[in-house]
């Protein structure tokens, strides 16, 4: 048995690594391309090719991307600080429209079908978990749309001024957003039985594991790349 | 490999002090080394839950002291496992204040072996009904505690009103979430719910 997990700081993409490549090797980082604006039809071009093409800098690409790719990633600071941090709000925010609009949308059609074939007390249940997550998620993203990003926004024009907000104070009050998720995946998993729905309770099931995984992992981007990216530009702006 | 060998998890970006670490254990007999993992990202906090662990042996100098603190937490919610410092430099007070155990990179081999055993040694004074209860159904006491939690009782109140040490609830509902999957107390309130073991839902829903 190998005890070792993949191996520290492994990249395992390249900016001339062929986009085809890349979902050939996870096709999970799919949604990703959408949400960066990545069309497919690219043909054999290199994740270079591609993203200079789409208005995006390489080394941003590689970030999300390789968050996507491996379990136990730690972007070099290097990478970090080459990469664009417009780039990175762009995505984090069509990101957070994909989950409203996209997920929760298809996620409350299956919950809705899997729920109308249970016990009227436990499909109140499981609506009202959903429903109360739903405005939490909802909740979370305004905070991130509404305060954190216009900060970091200024803060990339260099017009920030003696703030009391910081990045730090995101880093603070940043909390998890797919703990629920893992609850319901649980819950539907373990404790409902919807006989009628067989197909739309394990869809339902899929989507959740689908989303939480990808909500971790957006967590992942906000915290290790989002957070030290604005840290630096703080600082040098401090020091100026 | 016996089955009485205590399984380690080391926790370091190191490959040399891993690969070290390793051999000393290896040598000594009576450890099984389960998984060596460089960092701790969100991502494989949640295999940690995967990995069984008798001890985790963990590099400070890879963690920030909030993340230490986070770790510290996030361990506390399904094991009991004894959490020892792997020191390459010297560490403050605060820091070192988390763990349970404290190795040096200049310790003998000896003496690293010495204190992985000794802080195994199972302490049967608060062991009560709680350990190695964390697969099946949920017992008895697990579901009375789990009420407890689902009426919006903290761990202190619960541990008042059971007469039970805060260590010991804090024990019975790691093996609770580790028994269910469900983490958060609206969770838990749903999955009380389900199974008749409360009526009426209440505002932790």
């Amino acid at each position: 048995m190998n005890i070792y997990e993949i191996e520290h700081n492994r990249e395992i993409v390249h900016p001339n690594t062929r986009m085809a490549d890349v979902i050939e090797a996870d096709y999970r980082i799919l949604p990703l391309l959408y949400r960066i604006g990545i069309e497919l039809g690219f043909g054999e071009k290199s994740i270079s090719e591609v993203c200079c093409e789409s208005g995006i800098n390489p080394n941003s690409f590689l970030l999300i991307c390789n968050t996507y790719l491996l379990t136990d990633y730690s972007p070099s600071s290097e990478l970090i600080g080459s990469a664009n941090p417009s780039d990175l709000i762009k995505y984090l925010s069509s990101s957070h429209s994909y989950y409203l609009n996209e997920c929760i949308r298809e996620l409350e059609g299956l919950i809705d079908k899997v729920a109308s074939d249970l016990p009227a007390n436990q499909r109140d249940l499981i609506t009202t978990f959903y429903k109360v997550y739903r405005k939490e998620l909802e909740n979370h993203f305004s905070y991130e749309e509404d305060i954190v990003f216009p900060y970091v926004r200024r803060v990339i024009e260099h017009k920030e001024e003696n703030e009391k907000f910081t990045i730090g104070t995101f880093e603070k009050n940043h909390s998890n957003v797919d703990e629920k998720i893992n609850d319901l995946k649980s819950i539907v998993m373990k404790y409902i039985h919807s006989t009628g729905n067989r197909f739309e309770s394990m869809q339902l099931l899929s989507t959740l594991y689908i989303l939480e995984r990808d909500l971790m992992k957006h967590t992942f981007i906000e915290d290790h790349i989002l957070i030290p990216m604005i840290n630096l530009l703080e600082q040098s702006h401090d020091s100026q | 490999m016996t089955a009485n060998n205590k399984r380690v998890l080391i926790i370091t970006p190191s490959r040399i002090v891993a690969e070290g670490l390793i051999t000393i254990l290896t040598q000594a007999g009576g450890f099984t080394i389960e998984r060596v993992i460089s960092s701790i990202s969100r991502e494989n906090e949640n295999l940690l839950h995967t990995i069984p662990a008798d001890i985790i042996i963990a590099d400070p100098s890879m963690f920030g002291f909030n993340i230490l603190q986070t770790l510290k937490n996030r361990l506390s919610e399904f094991t009991t496992a004894p959490l020892v410092s792997l020191s390459t430099m010297p560490m403050s007070r605060t820091i070192a204040a988390n763990f349970d155990e404290h190795i040096s990179m200049f310790d003998t081999a000896p003496e690293i072996v010495k204190k992985l055993r000794n802080i195994t040694i199972v302490d049967t004074s608060n062991s009560e009904e709680s350990q190695d209860n964390n697969i099946g159904e949920l017992t008895s006491r697990e579901k009375e505690i789990l009420v407890k939690v689902a009426s919006g009782h903290s761990n202190k109140q619960i541990a008042d009103q059971l007469n039970l040490s805060v260590h010991t609830v804090i024990t019975h509902r790691k093996n609770i979430t580790h028994k269910t999957g469900i983490k958060t107390i609206a969770g838990l309130t749903v999955y009380a719910l389900l199974n008749n073991l409360i009526t009426t839902p209440n505002e932790n829903l």
